[in-house]
Formats: C-alpha cells, sequence, structure tokens
C-alpha cells in the first residue's frame, strides 16, 4: 500500500474518533512518562556517585578505607607509597558536614586532599598541583558552583573571601570560601555535594590531627593482586581492602530498595498507563471491526489490514511516546528531581542529570511496541474460520458483542488468573511485578460475567418499583453495548487499582517507618545531636556537655547515644549501640526473629548484635551464630540474637551494646546524648534549659523525641516523595482519562437518545437513566477495581518487606480505599453530568426533520 | 373545538446559506378514528411537519393543538407527558436497544410513565400478538427481520394506546403483504379506538386505506395523492380510498 494511502484512512479515523485516540495517546504516554522519568532519575543518582569517586580516584585502581570518620594515622600513606607493588597513592581525610549558607543548610561530603591527589588524574582534582596549588594551600574550602548556588555563600568584602559556616562534629565555624569551582573545571561534578579543602586545614576543623580516612593505590603494571596482598597485610585487618569501584557500588544497593521501589511502583504505572490505553482502543474496536469488515469486503487482503493497523500504531504510537518522553524529562527534572537526602548523609554525589540514550530507545520503543498490543484486537477478526462481515452478525450493535459463552470463559480464565497470581506470589515474592500484571488481568477479565451480576440483580431489585425505572432503562443500555460498558468499566478499575495498591503500599511504608522512628527514638524524651539530616551518626567531641546537662534541674539521666556508619561487604550498614541503662535495647515492633526479651538482656549483656533480617540473609547468619564484624579494631565476632526490619535504612542496621561499641570502634565521642527528664516535667518544657546547658562553642541541637521523630518522617516522607507522586500522577490521569472516555462513548449515543426522547422520555429522565448507566458501568468497574487494588496493595506490601526489608506491615485501610474508589467515581460523574445533559437535549438534526 | 390533532398556518424555515421553506403555512386537521396519509417528494418537509405536530420540533409561527390544548405553548414537562401519553411515533429509522428483547424494547415506551416494568411486560404481550410477534415475544434485535423490528417498533408507538399516532415511513422496509397488513392494522386502530393517525408516506397502499390523502410539495400542502404515485403497478390497491 501507498504511503499516502495509509495516511489518508488514519485521518481519516483520527477525524471519526478523535477523543479516543487521544485517550489511547495518553494512556501510553503516561506509561512511558512515568518510567522514563523514574529510571532517568534513579540512573542520575548512581550515575554522579560514581562520577564523583573516578573524579577524586583517578587512575587509582584500589583503595585503603578506615572502618570509622576517625580514620587512621597519616604515617600510614608514607608505609603504602613504600610497598613495592604501588606506583602512587595519595591520602584523603572524609568527613561528613553540615554546610549552612545564607539560603539553605544541607549535608556535605568534606574531604581534605594535599597536592599528591593529582598524580591520580582524577578530573576533579588533577588541577590540584597545579593552577590550583595556590588555592589548596590556603585556609579554606573549595565548593561546586552548583553547592554554592544552592547553599548561599556570604559574600566577602573587598579583598576578602566569601564565607560559609560549617559544622563538624559539634563545632560550627565560619570558614572562607578559597573558590567555586565551575563546570568550566570540573564538568557535571559542578552539581556534587562534595566539598574539598587541604587536608591537614580539614583535620584541623574536625579536631582530628594527622588522619586520613582513605588511601587511593595505583599498582604498577600488571601487579594488582601482589599490591592487594601488600595492603591487606599491611591493614591487619583494621582496614578495608577494596577496588576503588567500591563506593558505587555501595551506593547502587543502598539506593536499591528505594530503586526498586520506585521501579515497580513505575512498572505498575506503565502497566496502568497500557491498560488505559487498551480501554481507549477498546472504545474504539467495534468501529475498528467495522472498518475491518469493510476493507475485506472491498477486497483488501489481510496483509493490507495488517499494515494499516501496523501504520496506525506506529503513528499514534510515536506521537504519545514522543510526548511521554517529553513529559518524563520534565518530571525527571522537577518533581522526581528531589535529592534523596536519607543517601546524601551516607554518599557523596551530585544532582547532575544523566539521560542514557538507551534509556531513551527502551521506553520508545516500548510505548510503540504497546500501542501496537493495545490496538491489535480488531486484527482478530482475520483468523481463517471467519467471514470478512461477521462483525455484523453478531448480536446487539455491530462490534460491540461480547456472547455468553464468551463471557462465561472470561470469568472462568479470571479465577484461574487470581489463583495463578496467589500461587506465583507466593512461591517467589520476587516475581510480584509479574503476580500484579496477572491480577490486573484477572480483573479485567471478570468484569463481563460481574457487570451481567449487577444487571440482574439490578433489574430483579427495579422490575416491581415504578420509581426505578429509569434504573432499568440503564440496565437496558448497559446491556445494548457491552464492549463500551466493559471498557469503560475497565478504565475505572484500572485507575482504582493502580491507585490504591500503590497508595496502600506507600501508606504501609510511611505508617512502618514512622512507627520505627516512634520505637528508636522514643527512649529518650530530649535529643542532643549535631542537628545534621542523618541517622544520628555524625560524631563530636563531649567535653564536659554531658556533666553540664546532667545538671539542668528537671534532667533525670543524660546517657551517650553511639551510632554510624560501617562497610559489610557491599552494604554500608547503620550501626546503632546503647547504654545498657536504655529502656529499651531492640525495638520490639521491629522484631523479625528472636525473642525479644531475652535479645535485650544479651544485648546488654555484651558481645551481642541484633541485626536486619536482609543484612543476617546476606551474611548468611541465623539467631544464634556468630556475626563477625569489621570494626576499626580488627574483626570481633558477635552472637547474632535477633534479626529485624531494616530500621528504615536500605542497606541494613546493627545494635550493638555501646560498650563493645566503645571498645571495639575504639573511641568515646557519642553522636548523641540521650536525656530523659523527671516524671511531670515535659520534655518541650525542659528543652531551652538543656539548649542553655550547652556552651556556645558546642553545635549541638536539642530536640524533643516528638521533634526527631517528625523530622525523621519528614526526611522519609522526602525518601518516598517520588511514589506519592507517581500514585498521585496515576490518579489524576486515570480520572481525566476515565471521564474523557465516557463522555466520548455518551457524545456518540446522541441519536439513540433522541429516539428515546421520541418515546417520551423527558430530559431529566433520560439524563438520570444516563447517569444511572454511567454510575453502573462506573462503580462496577471502581468497585471491581479497589477490591483487586487491595489485594494489590496486600502483594506489594509483601514485597516491600520481603525484599527491600522495610517496616511495612500491611494495614487495610478500608477508609482510604474507599476514599479513592468514592474520588474517582464522584469525579468523573462530575466531570460527565453537564455533557451527559447536553447529550440528550440535542435537538433532532435537519437531515432526519426534512 | 376538534378533540383532534389541528395544524394551523404552520410555518418552518431552515436557515444556512439559503433558506429552505420546508413547511410554508400548512393547516390540517385529523379528527380522532381518522387516518390521514401525507404523500410529498423527499425534502418536501413531510417529517417536518410530523415532527411539529409531535411537538418534538416548534413551528416558526402557527399553531399546533391536540384535543383543543395549544401544544405550541406546553412548557417541557407538558410536552414530555404530550408525547408520551397522548402521542404514538413510529419512525422509519427505528431504534431498538440491543441485547434487550422484544417486550422489553416495547415496554420501554410504558418505563417512561412510572409503569413498573413487570406490569409493562404483562401490557405489551396483546400488542406483540397483535403485530404478529406473538412467536417472538423474546427475541433480541439481532434475531429479528427488518420487517419484524418495525413491527416491534410498531407495538411499541401503540403500547401506551395514544390518541394520536404518527407515522414515518412505517412500511417502508416491510414487503407488499407485510405493508398491507400493517396499513390495516394502523386503519383499524384509528376506527376501533378513534385514534388520530397520520401516516407521512411514499406507499401507494397507504391511500387505499387512508381516509383522507395530502401532498406535501416545497412546504405547501395540497389535497390528494401525487401524480407519480397514481402510475401504480398492476396489482396495486386503487386510489379509489383517495379523497379530493
Amino acid at each position: 500500500m501507498k504511503l499516502h494511502a495509509l495516511l489518508h484512512f488514519y485521518r481519516q479515523r483520527v477525524r471519526t474518533h478523535p477523543a479516543q485516540e487521544l485517550l489511547a495517546g495518553a494512556g501510553i504516554a503516561i506509561g512511558v512518562a512515568l518510567v522514563f522519568a523514574v529510571v532517568v532519575a534513579n540512573t542520575s543518582i548512581t550515575t554522579s556517585a560514581s562520577e564523583i569517586a573516578h573524579g577524586i580516584a583517578g587512575n587509582a585502581r584500589l583503595q585503603l578505607d578506615a572502618r570509622s570518620e576517625h580514620g587512621f594515622d597519616a604515617g600510614l600513606l608514607r608505609v603504602v607509597r613504600s610497598l613495592p607493588s604501588v606506583r602512587q597513592a595519595a591520602g584523603i581525610f572524609e568527613q561528613r558536614a553540615i554546610l549552612q549558607g545564607t539560603r539553605h543548610t544541607t549535608s556535605v561530603a568534606l574531604i581534605g586532599v594535599d597536592a599528591s591527589i593529582a598524580l591520580l588524574g582524577g578530573p576533579l582534582t588533577q588541577d590540584f598541583g597545579s593552577q590550583r596549588e595556590g588555592l589548596i594551600f590556603r585556609d579554606g574550602l573549595l565548593v561546586p558552583s552548583g553547592l554554592a548556588s544552592a547553599v548561599g555563600l556570604t559574600a566577602g568584602g573587598p579583598g576578602e573571601p566569601r564565607t560559609t559556616v560549617l559544622r563538624l562534629r559539634g563545632r560550627a565555624d565560619r570558614v572562607p570560601v578559597a573558590a567555586v569551582i565551575g563546570s568550566d573545571v570540573i564538568g557535571k561534578l559542578s552539581g556534587s555535594l562534595v566539598v574539598v579543602g587541604r587536608r591537614d586545614y580539614v583535620n584541623r576543623l574536625a579536631a582530628l590531627p594527622d588522619r586520613l580516612t582513605r588511601i587511593f593505590v595505583v599498582p604498577r603494571p600488571g601487579q594488582d593482586e601482589q599490591a592487594r596482598r601488600e595492603l591487606e597485610a599491611m591493614a591487619n585487618g583494621r582496614l578495608t581492602v577494596a577496588p576503588v569501584g567500591r563506593e558505587s557500588a555501595i551506593l547502587t544497593l543502598a539506593s536499591a530498595p528505594n530503586d526498586q521501589s520506585t521501579s515497580l511502583f513505575a512498572a505498575i504505572s506503565a502497566l496502568v498507563g497500557l491498560l488505559l490505553a487498551f480501554n481507549a482502543m477498546l472504545l474504539t474496536v467495534p468501529e475498528r471491526r467495522r472498518a475491518v469488515a469493510e476493507f475485506r469486503t472491498h477486497g483488501y487482503t489481510p496483509r493490507q489490514v495488517v499494515l494499516m493497523a501496523a501504520f496506525d500504531a506506529l503513528l499514534l504510537g510515536t506521537v504519545a511516546s514522543a510526548a511521554g518522553l517529553g513529559v518524563g524529562f520534565v518530571l525527571s527534572r522537577t518533581a522526581f528531581h528531589g535529592l534523596p537526602t536519607y543517601l546524601a548523609f551516607a554518599f557523596p554525589f551530585g544532582v547532575e542529570q544523566t539521560v542514557p540514550v538507551s534509556t531513551i530507545a527502551l521506553c520508545f520503543a516500548g510505548g510503540v511496541v504497546a500501542t501496537f498490543l493495545a490496538g491489535a484486537q480488531p486484527l482478530l477478526d482475520l483468523r481463517p474460520d471467519r467471514a470478512p462481515d461477521d462483525v455484523y452478525r453478531e448480536e446487539g450493535e455491530p462490534g460491540q458483542a461480547l456472547n455468553a459463552a464468551l463471557r462465561r470463559r472470561m470469568g472462568l480464565a479470571s479465577l484461574a488468573m487470581l489463583a495463578l497470581t496467589t500461587v506465583v506470589v507466593s512461591i517467589k515474592p520476587a516475581a510480584t511485578i509479574l503476580g500484579v500484571a496477572l491480577l490486573a488481568t484477572s480483573m479485567l477479565l471478570a468484569l463481563p460475567a460481574l457487570l451481567d451480576v449487577v444487571k440482574h440483580a439490578l433489574e430483579r431489585v427495579a422490575r416491581r418499583r415504578a420509581r426505578l425505572n429509569m434504573l432499568i432503562v440503564a440496565v437496558m443500555a448497559v446491556r445494548a453495548a457491552r464492549v463500551r460498558a466493559v471498557a469503560l468499566a475497565a478504565t475505572g478499575a484500572v485507575a482504582v487499582f493502580g491507585s490504591i495498591s500503590i497508595e496502600g503500599a506507600k501508606r504501609d511504608l510511611v505508617n512502618g517507618l514512622h512507627r520505627s522512628f516512634v520505637e528508636t527514638v522514643g527512649i529518650a524524651d530530649l535529643w542532643v545531636t549535631t542537628g545534621g539530616d542523618d541517622l544520628t551518626t555524625e560524631n563530636f567531641i563531649p567535653g564536659d556537655t554531658e556533666a553540664r546537662i546532667r545538671r539542668v534541674p528537671g534532667v533525670q539521666a543524660v546517657r551517650p547515644y553511639y551510632g554510624g556508619l560501617l562497610d559489610i561487604g557491599d552494604r554500608r550498614v547503620w550501626i546503632v549501640a546503647r547504654e545498657r541503662s536504655d529502656r529499651q535495647m531492640l525495638p520490639a515492633g521491629q522484631l523479625d526473629t528472636g525473642n525479644a526479651r531475652q535479645a535485650a538482656t544479651a544485648l546488654r549483656r555484651g558481645g551481642a548484635v541484633a541485626l536486619s533480617a536482609q543484612l543476617a540473609a546476606a551474611t548468611h547468619v541465623r539467631v544464634g551464630d556468630m556475626l563477625t564484624i569489621p570494626t576499626p579494631t580488627g574483626d570481633h565476632r558477635y552472637r547474632v540474637v535477633a534479626t529485624l526490619t531494616n530500621l528504615g535504612w536500605g542497606p541494613g542496621a546493627l545494635i550493638v551494646n555501646a560498650a563493645d561499641y566503645r571498645r571495639d570502634w575504639n573511641t568515646d565521642d557519642p553522636t548523641a546524648f540521650e536525656v530523659d527528664v523527671r516524671p511531670g516535667v515535659s520534655p518541650a518544657a525542659a528543652k531551652p534549659a538543656v539548649q542553655s546547658a550547652i556552651p556556645p562553642s558546642v553545635a549541638l541541637q536539642v530536640q524533643t523525641a516528638a521533634e526527631r521523630v517528625a523530622r525523621y518522617d519528614f526526611l522519609a516522607g522526602e525518601g518516598l516523595h517520588r511514589l506519592t507522586q507517581i500514585s498521585l500522577l496515576l490518579l489524576i490521569s486515570a480520572a481525566i482519562a476515565l471521564a474523557a472516555a465516557t463522555i466520548a462513548a455518551i457524545w456518540q449515543r446522541r441519536a439513540a437518545f433522541l429516539d428515546y426522547r421520541y418515546q417520551g422520555y423527558a430530559t431529566r429522565q433520560l439524563w438520570s437513566a444516563l447517569l444511572i448507566e454511567s454510575s453502573i458501568v462506573l462503580i462496577t468497574g471502581c468497585a471491581l477495581g479497589a477490591a483487586a487494588g487491595l489485594y494489590g496493595h496486600l502483594l506489594l506490601g509483601r514485597w516491600l518487606r520481603l525484599t527491600t526489608g522495610f517496616p511495612a506491615p500491611f494495614d487495610l485501610s478500608l477508609l482510604a480505599s474507599i476514599g479513592t474508589f468514592g474520588i474517582v467515581v464522584a469525579a468523573t460523574l462530575l466531570a460527565i453530568a453537564p455533557w451527559s445533559y447536553r447529550a440528550v437535549r440535542t435537538p433532532p438534526g435537519r437531515a432526519e426533520l426534512s | 373545538m376538534s378533540d383532534g390533532l389541528e395544524l394551523r398556518e404552520i410555518v418552518k424555515h431552515y436557515r444556512g446559506g439559503e433558506v429552505v421553506r420546508a413547511v410554508d403555512g400548512v393547516s390540517l386537521g385529523i379528527e380522532p378514528g381518522e387516518l390521514v396519509a401525507l404523500y410529498g417528494p423527499s425534502g418536501s418537509g413531510k417529517t417536518t411537519l410530523l415532527s411539529i405536530a409531535g411537538a418534538f420540533l416548534a413551528p416558526d409561527a402557527g399553531t399546533v393543538r391536540f384535543a383543543g390544548r395549544d401544544v405550541t405553548a406546553f412548557s417541557a414537562s407538558e410536552r414530555a407527558l404530550y408525547q408520551r401519553r397522548d402521542v404514538g411515533l413510529v419512525q422509519q429509522s427505528y431504534h431498538l436497544s440491543a441485547g434487550s428483547t422484544a417486550i422489553d424494547n416495547v415496554a420501554v415506551k410504558l418505563l417512561a410513565d412510572r409503569v413498573p416494568l413487570a406490569e409493562a411486560r404483562h401490557r405489551v404481550i396483546p400488542w406483540l400478538e397483535r403485530v404478529g410477534l406473538g412467536e417472538r415475544l423474546r427475541y433480541t434485535p439481532d434475531r429479528l427481520s427488518g420487517g419484524e423490528g418495525q413491527r416491534v417498533a410498531l407495538a411499541r408507538a401503540l403500547v401506551n394506546e395514544p390518541r394520536l399516532v404518527l407515522a414515518d415511513e412505517p412500511t417502508a422496509h416491510l414487503d407488499r403483504r407485510r405493508s398491507r397488513d400493517m396499513l390495516a392494522l394502523l386503519a383499524k386502530i384509528a376506527h376501533e379506538r378513534s385514534v388520530a393517525i397520520l401516516v407521512v408516506t411514499h406507499d401507494p397502499e397507504a391511500a387505499a386505506v387512508a381516509d383522507r390523502t395530502h401532498t406535501l410539495s416545497d412546504g405547501r400542502l395540497t389535497s390528494g395523492v401525487p401524480r407519480d404515485l397514481l402510475a401504480v403497478p398492476e396489482g396495486a390497491a386503487t386510489l379509489g380510498g383517495a379523497q379530493p
């Protein structure tokens, strides 16, 4: 067939059914946009982290890592350089710090380097040995331009540098900014959250002189393995030797639960988008089946008909996918662009976006293929056993038939698929996406049979009640066009299903995290910390702060709390260390296996550990086994007394006794003070007195437990922001699609309404019949969607708990589900009410009256 | 004052590129028990006149009275009541609800008038039997022939026992025998039940059963049958029934 002929036919179809074409395109575009935005946002985080690692490490292939932020003696660098297999080595000193500008405060990676770092040739530091030498040999920080503009630096006077406030290890210092480095020097890294200074200057700021936390090593050619062995021998089990790319691997693992959740939810959104497109196409199926019949009776070959359908799909898919990519790009730069703060305090990464060509190509191709699949149904009429005009011999309006046998078969297939869903997900939780797809398909297959049941029931109720006559008329209309009714009900079902399952799982996660925070933080009335957005992992020099707080009237007890991050395998694990005198040693509500009371007793006794179930699985230990923890003083064995959820930290958490921590981590620097107030004293009232007892030179912040929980809730909410947005976008787009599809279907039926008016139906009667008809279809579809959505919620929640390890206890939340159901139905009915009123009032056309 | 239908000086013009005088000062009265056949070429305004009589369309000028009441002055609800209770409309292109039985398709008319479905179904059956569909009561439209569908539409127009029947080409889809039967049925109903019936048609058979015939041409009404219908095929009804 010639291209102009294909274009002609397509133009004709679009002219006849522009609304349906638009709907189908919108469905595809929504799916493509969500998947694209999520993939770009996720990829950008890990890619920028890798770029930063490479930006500093350059040609280094091995690294020697400290096991705590206190680092190791800088003299070790000389020893490393003297190893026979080492060609070059450079050390850095890393600390988590808080940069407080005029506009914003943010957590950053503070890295101290010296001129030798330039020898590694990393893009971020390669110039430090030459033209920037002067800069780094001054006191002050090098701040990437993106970060500088985000936080806002204080302008310096003439001849004075700009300054910023740096909060580090419980001290707040106003520090000069030696230079703001733009993309002309460090490219994309200008958007990274990394601040660089001279190493001894950063050592001084941290009050940890002559310390390093990492040494990058360039082995001599061909001697990587030997270098590793020499480094390991030197490390003597107190430092970790690893390949340079490890940081990226650790970040990938840390962000995996969030990425997995987001990706799963995006995949479900894509599935919903595909189903919306499929349903929109279903509305055009009768017309397109009739067109297929017309073409065939006019002598067109099946091949030509397939070519036309493929051409239609290609055009629609191309336009819709392109629109989806555009919207997705905007989403990834706006709504999905927020930095997950919960990761920022453990990893240095940037804000620059990376859009791989392969992602664009995959999303685009996926959109086109989805369009073809959604529009392929009329091609079933090309089967050899069907006469070209069979569609005209079916019951009811041509192409609107779904015969009883088919409806029965679909019902049975639905039940079988529901059973299959349960089996698949029970056996293999990782196959949840497949399970959810099966569930959605099962739901759609059940619709024709369910509509039959509803119609019979309503007719039974109404047949002896004259005031319910419009219900009878509505039921007759539903029966007259089954395909249309199923398509509209399915659109509602899909919208509610997607929204309830995603929103439900997200709510479980939010509630689970909140409970976890309450249990973790609720062990004290007041918390004294560095104030960073962290997991209470930034240590500080205690001085006499503890004694001062103890003397505050109303304070009953003060306990040091210790926290930190430790790399175990490829996991950056959250360490929590509690004093024996703590009210509770472990959050009992987060228990996975073990006995809470026995575990607490064992933890108080010492030498015991409670750890996240995911971490236990990764390290192949169970309750009662011994776990080897690589601490700064060497590998130590702890008895596993309980397994827990991940306490909200993706890579997992580990709880030990504070005395064990002080000994094995070789530090007395706490990361917080837990303060209990006397009975009758409110924490909020005691807070100012405790704050004023802290010397002004110490940058510590006092928060009530409630404030700290609220802050954690906020950070968790920020981390889960994308899920909220996906769920909201899905609901809005689905409600719009549903309203538009219903309006389009109503508008097509104006001639039928006119006939009712000829029978003496008043406008009001006809309008109410139409609204009842729409309600029957919408409520049936949405109710089925809600029921399937609750099951979907259960599956997703289970997946979150088992696969990601997050605390996400299932909460039915019927009220919220009913709310979603009600919103979709009410919004759609409100949208269609004026249109249906106009449709039933359409006057007879002139042609009918001549 | 007549108890039947009274159209006085009805005018209806359509304004587009040029003004089409569909109905131009037409007066026509139909008494209860009288069947009037209205002929005219396509586009002559027959359906417009019928629609005005049924209050489905408002005239530009003139009045429509039925049983002494001014239909053109009716409110929307009075109009719907008039169409529901007093008028039975048979259309050339009838619309039957797919998937519903013949009984339910006829019952639709009664549902508008608050008759419960169960009762409506009882009342429908004699009318379907009367139009010869006693054996097809539970057939859905896809199982009925075009003629059978037309008869379902006729039963639907009659089931509320209207005092005015407006039929637009009711025999268009029927063979000659069925046409004759249907027209005979309409005539019988008109006479037995004192129903005023206006039949818009091209069918020469209608003239045979009609009490009066008129022709509408260029919006003007004349009595009698158009000349081209005089040359009816052999065997067709004579025009003896046609009155000047």
